[in-house]
Order: structure tokens, then C-alpha cells, then sequence
């Protein structure tokens, strides 16, 4: 899992006074909307977990698929070009009338690659894999019965990827708690914190994570909060396995902060949301 | 001397209880005296008037109905009912069936509906709606179809209370009202308890339900508000019976509590949409 989101977005910038906002954040789970996009969360399908059924699920889907753009061969394949969709053990097969344009995706790179699954213009329902393909579907439960089962194949290697970035990050946070004097907000850090605080309230949250990110990367602990803001934005945008990362680092950071419990209350939530 | 008696008086009045209700097993339903009386008035009922009941088949928002016809046989089971079709040669077509348990949220009130007959004059009928499977008779059997509606609402009543055992929860809630100190909710209940508030804000009624009866699973007295909001829930769900059940509990539970009366009036209301 990369932290950076490519499309549009993502960095977001920690403002000082986010900390009050766990208590009126309350809107965690609605699809979340910026310019002409609305982005919204696929969920664990846990009690179909076994892959027969997610394969079934998959093809269910797709039959109903209206468009696929290949964007690593920049190819596009209409529905009313598919001859047959075969979906095989360890890969999806587009059979189109005219063999040329002929489409397959292994099940590896799709479980591999992110998946971000958003609506243009409240009429397309997209489930992107960026650099692999873009799915374009018309009905929207089609789009999300495709991403749940996408992202229920895909969880254990999220959920592995999480736990090995937290793996790294734990000398990193055991050698802030044993400082005795915390390393401060540089001016350059400081200076991206309020413009990344300015951008989210223009609702440009996308805008706002990539500014965050940068701070960070200045000096990793010195506003130990970064973290737990950067985790609010990234669940705003309802991409929750970000969110649910960033927030276990901050809790890492600071394990008896005052909101720590208000903290873990919202890493629940957004567990609750993905199905987890 | 006064605390030894209290305790010997503790002990009578537990053992009155365990002996009262030492057969709450599924099997304690068919021994019940209301339901034998139940199916055996059906017994007697429907299979002599099977010409007059005529058969509709519906999906759950009977926006499709298909009609299933007058049935040849009708055989009232211990658990069900049967409906028989057979063709010329006295072979078996198709046979419907109604599980009891599976009505036990249904409204059973026969309605009055303007239908018209093959010839197409206009005709009124009596609809019995029991989950996909609706009984219709002609107005002149109405007494035949509200006949049908008394017994099963009987044998409803019976099965809603095992399935609820109010009287094996009586014991639970005393036992809770003498303790001095009441349990404490665990880290997990917590974490089901964020995620049903999170569902509840975001609508999904569904999941918080089930999240709030994970609570109760794990410990069915540490967290009684779990009655009152899982109650309010069932009740915006229309699931009427479960919600009168869990607010009895509630108020089982908590007598002294603060929303007391707004319990007893949303009991009143469910009552009366039960009866409507």
C-alpha cells in the first residue's frame, strides 16, 4: 500500500486547532463529494469470504459493466463489443468481438493495485485501478458488488502492508516517547499545516493530505497530532484503510494522550464501516 | 438475625423460579396448551375448505404477484402449513409452503381488497399477508380467512414469547438489581457500541441492530441501554414484536431509569401498530 493516493489528492495538512474536531466529526461513512466526484468506500465482504463465491460476485458485476479503460495499453472496451466474460480462478477475461481488442487482468495485480471506487457527475459509478484500468459501470450496486469483492480479496495483504508499516514506525515511536525533549514544529512545517487547514475548509480535502504528508516527511514526530488529523481527512474522503494507519500511528505516538480513548473510538468506527 | 432471612428468602424465591421454568427448550412450544389448540382448530379448518382459499405468490414489495391458484390438498404440520397442487393424474405439482416461523414479525389481519373474477366484474376479496405467500378468499368466507388469522396470530403469540423467553430474563434482571456493583462493559462491547452509534448516524439500522446484539452477546446485563436502543431501532425497522420485547427488558433492567416514560409510550405505539 503506497501512502500516497495518485488521483487528485491526497496529502492533507494538520491544522492545531483539529484537535476539537474529533468530538464534532460525525459525518464518518456518507460518500464524500469534491467538484464532480463522489467518493465512495468499498466493504469487507466477510461472510462471502471464500473465493468461489467473490468469483461469482465478480462475474455478477461485470456482466453488467458499461465501459473498461486499460489504461496501461490505453485501450478502451465497450460492453456492446464483449463477446463473453470469463472469470478463472486467477484472473478475468474480456473476450470482445473483434479479437484485437480483447481484454485480461490477472487477479494478482488487481489485488495488488489500489482501488478507488467514485462516482463523475452522478451518473458513472467507477471502480480505478490506477495505471491497471477503470471499470465503468451505470448501476451502482453493480459498481459496488464489484468493489467489495475486489477489496474482500484484497484485505489481508492491506491489513499485512498496514502491520508491516506499523512494524517500522514502532522503534520510530518508542525512541519520541523516551526523548525527554520533543523535537518542535519547524517553520516550514508550520507554514504547510495552516495552508493545508485552509484548503480543507475550501473542501479541497485531496489538496490538503498532500500538504500533510509533505510536512511530515520534514520531521517525522514534532506535532505527534499530525497524524491523527491526517487519519480524520483521509476517513472524510472515506478512504478508511489510510485513515485507519495514521491514526494507529498516532496512537503509537502518544498512547496516553487526553482524546487516545476518543481516538480509538474512531478507529471502531471506521473498522465498522469497511466491515471489519 | 434480619440479613440470614432475607437470604433464606432470596433462596425460595430463586428456587420458585428454577422450578417454573426448567423446560424453556424449543420443545416446551409444542407441549404449549394455546399452541396444540392453535394447530388443531387449523387442522380441523383449512383442509375441508381448501376450494375456497385461492393462492398469491409475491416478492418482498409485492410489486410482483403471481397467483399460485386454488390448492388440491392443504396439510397443517406441526410447524407449517402445506399447500398441495396436483395435476389431472393426481401427481404432486407444486407445493407452497408457509413456515410458522418464519411470520413472526407479520401484521396477521386479513384486508379487504376490490379484485375482479375471470370475467372480469369487479369482486371483493379477503387478503391474508403471510410473508411471500398471501391466502385470498371471496367475501362471503370471510369468516373462514379471520378464523385462519385468530390461530395463527395464537400460535404467533406463543413462539414470539419463546423466541424472547421474557421469563428467563425476569431472572436475569432481579439477579442484576441485587448486585451492588454492576459489571462493567468490556473493550470489545465497547468497540460495538461506537460502530452501532456510527451505523445509527449514517442510517444503516440494519447493522447497528446486529452491532448492539453482539453487545448482548457478550454480556446480556453490563449495558442496558443496549435494550432501549436496540428497542428503537426494531421499531423504526417495523420489526414490532422483537421491539416490545427488548423495551419490556429495558424496563426490566432499569425501572428507576430516566426515559422511563418515553419507553412506556413507545410500547403503546408499537402495540397499537400491531393491532392496526
Amino acid at each position: 500500500m503506497r501512502p500516497f493516493i495518485h488521483f487528485k489528492c491526497l496529502a492533507l495538512i494538520v491544522t492545531f486547532c483539529f484537535l476539537n474536531t474529533y468530538h464534532t466529526f460525525s459525518q464518518d461513512g456518507f460518500p464524500y463529494s469534491e467538484g464532480e466526484y463522489i467518493y465512495r468506500y468499498p466493504k469487507y465482504a466477510g461472510v462471502n469470504n471464500n473465493s468461489e463465491n467473490l468469483n461469482k460476485s465478480v462475474k455478477q458485476a461485470l456482466d453488467h459493466v458499461a465501459q473498461i479503460y486499460d489504461l496501461k495499453n490505453k485501450k478502451e472496451l465497450n460492453f456492446k463489443d464483449i463477446k463473453e466474460i470469463l472469470v478463472l480462478e486467477n484472473k478475468i477475461e474480456f473476450d470482445a468481438k473483434s479479437k484485437k481488442n480483447s481484454l485480461s487482468y490477472s487477479f494478482s495485480r488487481l489485488i495488488d493495485s489500489t482501488m478507488i471506487f467514485y462516482t463523475y457527475q452522478n451518473s458513472w459509478h467507477y471502480v480505478y485501478f490506477p495505471s491497471l484500468a477503470n471499470f465503468v459501470f451505470s448501476d451502482i450496486n453493480k459498481a459496488q458488488l464489484f468493489a467489495d469483492a475486489i477489496y474482500t480479496m484484497q484485505y489481508p495483504l492491506i491489513d499485512k502492508r498496514r502491520d508491516s508499516i506499523l512494524n517500522i514506525f514502532i522503534p520510530v515511536a518508542d525512541s519520541f516517547r523516551a526523548l525527554k525533549q520533543k523535537p518542535t514544529v519547524t517553520e516550514e512545517q508550520r507554514k504547510l499545516f495552516i495552508q493545508a487547514d485552509n484548503l480543507n475548509k475550501q473542501n479541497k480535502v485531496f489538496d490538503a493530505i498532500r500538504m500533510y504528508l509533505k510536512a511530515i516527511e520534514l520531521e517525522k514526530t514534532s506535532f505527534p497530532s499530525a497524524y491523527a488529523n491526517l487519519a480524520l481527512l483521509y476517513a472524510k474522503c472515506n478512504f478508511f484503510d489510510y485513515a485507519i494507519l495514521y491514526m494507529k500511528k498516532y496512537l503509537l505516538l502518544v498512547p496516553n494522550a487526553e482524546d487516545a480513548r476518543a481516538a480509538r473510538d474512531r478507529l471502531y468506527v471506521w473498522e465498522g464501516l469497511i466491515g471489519k | 438475625m434480619k440479613p440470614k432471612k432475607i437470604h433464606l428468602n432470596l433462596i425460595l424465591f430463586f428456587l420458585i423460579l428454577l422450578l417454573g421454568f426448567h423446560n424453556t427448550s424449543a420443545q416446551s412450544v409444542s407441549n404449549n396448551v394455546h399452541y396444540k389448540k392453535a394447530i388443531h382448530n387449523l387442522a380441523t379448518l383449512m383442509p375441508l375448505n381448501a376450494t375456497a382459499i385461492k393462492l398469491l405468490v409475491g416478492n418482498q414489495t409485492y410489486s410482483h404477484v403471481t397467483v399460485l391458484g386454488i390448492s388440491n390438498e392443504i396439510k397443517v404440520l406441526e410447524n407449517s402449513i402445506e399447500f398441495i397442487f396436483k395435476d389431472a393424474k393426481n401427481i404432486t405439482t407444486q407445493t407452497a409452503k408457509i413456515y410458522f416461523n418464519e411470520i413472526l414479525e407479520e401484521k396477521i389481519k386479513p384486508k379487504q381488497v376490490t379484485g375482479s373474477n375471470d370475467y372480469g366484474s369487479p369482486i371483493i376479496e379477503n387478503h391474508l399477508k403471510l410473508g411471500t405467500i398471501s391466502l385470498v378468499v371471496t367475501n362471503e368466507h370471510s369468516f373462514l380467512i379471520n378464523n385462519i388469522a385468530r390461530e395463527l396470530k395464537s400460535i404467533q403469540t406463543v413462539l414470539n414469547e419463546d423466541r424472547f423467553k421474557m421469563d428467563e430474563f425476569k431472572e436475569t434482571a432481579l439477579a442484576y438489581q441485587l448486585l451492588k456493583e454492576k459489571p462493567s462493559i468490556t473493550e470489545t462491547q465497547r468497540k460495538y457500541i461506537v460502530q452501532a452509534n456510527a451505523f445509527t448516524s449514517i442510517m444503516d439500522y440494519e447493522e447497528a441492530i446486529n452491532s448492539y446484539i453482539k453487545v448482548l452477546e457478550i454480556n446480556s446485563t453490563a449495558y442496558p441501554d443496549a435494550y432501549f436502543n436496540l428497542a428503537l431501532l426494531l421499531g423504526q425497522n417495523n420489526r414490532f414484536y422483537a421491539a416490545i420485547n427488548f423495551m419490556e427488558k429495558y424496563l426490566l433492567l432499569v425501572p428507576n431509569s430516566a426515559v422511563i416514560d418515553k419507553a412506556k409510550e413507545k410500547i403503546v405505539d408499537w402495540e397499537i401498530m400491531l393491532n392496526n
